[in-house]
C-alpha cells in the first residue's frame, strides 16, 4: 500500500510539469502579448518595447519558464496586471469560497445520491425507484443556473428565508453559510442525480454476484449483505463519480458562482480571461488543473484503500 | 438412521414475463443423518433450485415456493420467518457454491469472512472467532493457516478458495452441507482432493451432505443415494448401488450411456439426443417424452405418476 502511494506520488511529478507548461504556454495562442494589454490601446511602439524588456518577455520562452517556475514554487504567481494584487494572494480569497462550496454540495450530493442510489437498487422497480430515477433524469439534463434560480424564486423572493446573493463576507460564518446553502443544494442537486444513478447500477451489478449469495447463505442479515458486502464492492464506479465531480467543482462552477454571485475562483478566472489579465489567467488555471490532478490522486488512494488488488502485484 | 431433512412435494416456480416456469415441480426426498445424498440432473433440471429452496434462498422476485414442505429435524422450514430463517442459515445448514472464483467477497480477508459465520451464529469474541478460523483453515488443509488467514482471496488458487468456502461453510458445525456443484470449477486432480475432503469432513463433523452435480462420476464416489432430476421433475431416486448397477428410467439410462467408456474405442460420444422442454400450461405428457426413446402414445398424452418398486421410485409409464 505504501508503495503503492509513493509509486502515484512520483507519477504525479510528470503530470504537474506538463500542466504547468500547457498552462505557460498557453498565453502564447492568444493574440496579442501581456505588454500590449498593459500599454493599453494608445501606447506606441516604443513604450510596449520597454514593457516587454521590464517584464522579461524579450526573452526566449525557455527562460521565462523557468523564471516563471521558479516564482511557482516559491508560491509566487505574479502580480495582476490590472489591480497590481498578487496572484497567490486573489486566488487564495477565492479559493476558500470554492472549496466552501464544492464541499457542501459534495457532501449533499453523496448523502442523497448513495441513499437514493442504494434503496432504488433494493428496491428494484418499486415505486422509490421509479420516482428516484425520475427525479435524477431532472437532475442530470436541467441546466444548474434554471435551477438556482428557481430556488432563487422559491427561498429568496416568495418565501423570503434565505438571502438572494453575493457573498461578500467570511464564509465559515452563520451569514456566510446561510449564502452558501442554495448554490450548495443547485449545484449538490446534479452531481446527486448523476451518483444516484451510478450508485444503484453498481450495486444492481453486485447483488447479483455469487459473493452476495454466501454472504445470505451463512445468514447475515439483509442490511449487512448489502451496506457490508455488497456497498465496498459497489464503491469503485461510485467513488470514481464523485472524485470527477468534485474536481470539477472545484475547478469552479462559474455558473453557478455568477448566478449567486459568489467570489469564487470560476468567476476570477472568467474576470481575468475577459480582460487578458495573463498572470491571474495562468494562476487560476494552474491552480485548478492542480487541484484536479491531487483529486484524481487521492481517488486513486481511495481505490487501493477499498480494494486490495490494485495495489497488489 | 433418523431423517434429518424430509422435502415433500416440494414447488418453486419462476413467474416470468414469458408465463410461469415451474422450476421445481413436485420433488419429494430425504436425507437421513450421516448420508450423503446426491442430486443430478443437466443445466436447468432445478436441482440448484432444490438448494436454494431448501435454504429459502430463491431469488423473489421472480422465483417463489408455492407448494410442499422441507421439515429439517422435525422443523418446518417453509412456514419460517426470516429471522429464523437466518439462524438456520450457516449454522445449521451451510451451502458451498459451484465456482470458489467468484463465491469468496474480494474485497475481504479469507478470515474476515470466516470469523464473520462464527460471530453471527456464535456467541464467541473476535479472537476466539479468529483462533477457530485458523482451526477451521488447518482442518481443511490450508498450508500454515495463521499467515493464510489473512489472506485476500485472489492471493489463493480456486482449489485452496473451494477449501475456504468449505472451512467457511463447516465452520459452525452444520448438521447438513449442501455442495451446489462444488467441483465443477476445478481442474481434474483439484476435484478430487475436493470430493475426498467433504467426504472426510462429513465424517468427522457427522453430518449429511447434499451433492448437486451434473456428473454421474461425482455421485458413484461420494453419494449413497440419488435424486436424478429432469425438467423440475424427480424421475429416479434410489440408493447409487442399485441406480447405477440397473438404472431403471429411460432417462438415467441415457446418462448412464453418455459416460465415456475407456475400454470401448469410440469415434463419437454418444448423447441424449434433444434439449429440454419449454415448460407452459400447455405442456401435456412426460416432460422428457420428446427425448426419450421409449415413449408410448400415452407418454405424449398424461404424466406418469411415481412408482415404488423395491425401495426405489421411478417416474416412468414403463414400471406401472
Amino acid at each position: 500500500m505504501t508503495g503503492y502511494i509513493v509509486k502515484r506520488l512520483l507519477q504525479l511529478i510528470p503530470v504537474l510539469i506538463g500542466v504547468s507548461i500547457v498552462v505557460f504556454l498557453m498565453i502564447y495562442l492568444i493574440p496579442g502579448d501581456a505588454a500590449e494589454v498593459i500599454a493599453g490601446p494608445t501606447a506606441t511602439a516604443e513604450e510596449i518595447t520597454n514593457i516587454r524588456i521590464k517584464l522579461g518577455l524579450d526573452q526566449p520562452a525557455y527562460v521565462q519558464y523557468f523564471r516563471y517556475m521558479s516564482g511557482v514554487v516559491r508560491g509566487d504567481l505574479g502580480y495582476s496586471f490590472q489591480t497590481g494584487q498578487a496572484v497567490s494572494e486573489a486566488i487564495a480569497t477565492r479559493y476558500v469560497n470554492t472549496f466552501g462550496l464544492a464541499l457542501f454540495s459534495a457532501l449533499i450530493a453523496v448523502i442523497i445520491g448513495v441513499t437514493a442510489g442504494i434503496i432504488s437498487a433494493v428496491k428494484q422497480n418499486s415505486w422509490f425507484d421509479h420516482i428516484c430515477m425520475s427525479i435524477s433524469i431532472l437532475g442530470i439534463s436541467a441546466p444548474t443556473f434554471w435551477i438556482g434560480l428557481l430556488l432563487i424564486i422559491i427561498f429568496c423572493v416568495e418565501l423570503k428565508i434565505l438571502p438572494i446573493s453575493g457573498l461578500s463576507g467570511q464564509l465559515w460564518t452563520w451569514d456566510g453559510m446561510k449564502h452558501m446553502i442554495l448554490p450548495a443544494i443547485t449545484l449538490g442537486f446534479n452531481s446527486s442525480a448523476m451518483i444516484a444513478r451510478m450508485t444503484r447500477s453498481s450495486v444492481l451489478e453486485i447483488i447479483h454476484q455469487d459473493y452476495i449469495m454466501t454472504a445470505r447463505a451463512k445468514g447475515l442479515s439483509e442490511f449487512i449483505v448489502i451496506m457490508k458486502h455488497a456497498f465496498k464492492n459497489a464503491l469503485i464506479p461510485i467513488i470514481t463519480v464523485i472524485g470527477i465531480d468534485f474536481g470539477s467543482l472545484l475547478g469552479g462552477a462559474v455558473v453557478v458562482e455568477s448566478v449567486f454571485a459568489i467570489n469564487g475562483i470560476g468567476r476570477l478566472m472568467v474576470q481575468s480571461i475577459n480582460a487578458r489579465d495573463f498572470p491571474m489567467v495562468q494562476g487560476t488555471v494552474l491552480v485548478v488543473a492542480t487541484t484536479f490532478v491531487l483529486i484524481n490522486l487521492m481517488v486513486d488512494i481511495i481505490y487501493a484503500a477499498i480494494d486490495p488488488r490494485i495495489s497488489y502485484k | 438412521m433418523d431423517t434429518l431433512l424430509k422435502v415433500n412435494s416440494l414447488k418453486t416456480y419462476f413467474y416470468t414475463i414469458d408465463g410461469v416456469m415451474p422450476a421445481v415441480d413436485d420433488v419429494s426426498f430425504e436425507v437421513m443423518r450421516g448420508e450423503t445424498l446426491g442430486i443430478v440432473g443437466e443445466s436447468g433440471s432445478g436441482k440448484s433450485v432444490t438448494a436454494l429452496s431448501i435454504m429459502r434462498l430463491v431469488p423473489h422476485p421472480p422465483g417463489r415456493i408455492v407448494g410442499g414442505s422441507i421439515n429439517f429435524k422435525g422443523d418446518e422450514l417453509l412456514t419460517k420467518k426470516e429471522y429464523e430463517m437466518r439462524m438456520i442459515r450457516g449454522n445449521k445448514i451451510a451451502m458451498i457454491f459451484q465456482d470458489p472464483m467468484t463465491s469468496l467477497n474480494p474485497l475481504f480477508t479469507i478470515g474476515d469472512q470466516i470469523i464473520e459465520a462464527l460471530v453471527t451464529h456464535q456467541d464467541l469474541s473476535r479472537r476466539e472467532a479468529r483462533d477457530r478460523a485458523i482451526e477451521m483453515l488447518k482442518l481443511v488443509g490450508i498450508p500454515s493457516p495463521e499467515k493464510r488467514v489473512d489472506d485476500y482471496p485472489h492471493q489463493m488458487s480456486g482449489g485452496m478458495r473451494q477449501r475456504v468456502m468449505i472451512a467457511m461453510g463447516l465452520s459452525c458445525r452444520p448438521d447438513l452441507l449442501i455442495a451446489d456443484e462444488p467441483t465443477t470449477a476445478l481442474d481434474v486432480t483439484i476435484q478430487a482432493q475436493i470430493l475426498e475432503l467433504i467426504s472426510e469432513m462429513k465424517q468427522k463433523m457427522n453430518m449429511s451432505v447434499i451433492i448437486i452435480t451434473h456428473d454421474l462420476g461425482v455421485v458413484a464416489e461420494v453419494a449413497d443415494r440419488v435424486v436424478v432430476m429432469y425438467a423440475g421433475r424427480v424421475m429416479e431416486y434410489g440408493s447409487v448401488k442399485d441406480v447405477f448397477s440397473m438404472p431403471l428410467h429411460p432417462y438415467t439410462r441415457g446418462l448412464m450411456d453418455s459416460i465415456p467408456k475407456i475400454d470401448v474405442n469410440e469415434d463419437r460420444l454418444k448423447s441424449i439426443e434433444g434439449t429440454l422442454p419449454t415448460l407452459t400450461e400447455k405442456f401435456k405428457g412426460c416432460r422428457f417424452k420428446d427425448r426419450c426413446v421409449m415413449a408410448d402414445r400415452v407418454c405424449h398424452e398424461e404424466e406418469p405418476p411415481i412408482v415404488e418398486i423395491d425401495n426405489r421410485q421411478v417416474r416412468c409409464f414403463k414400471y406401472i
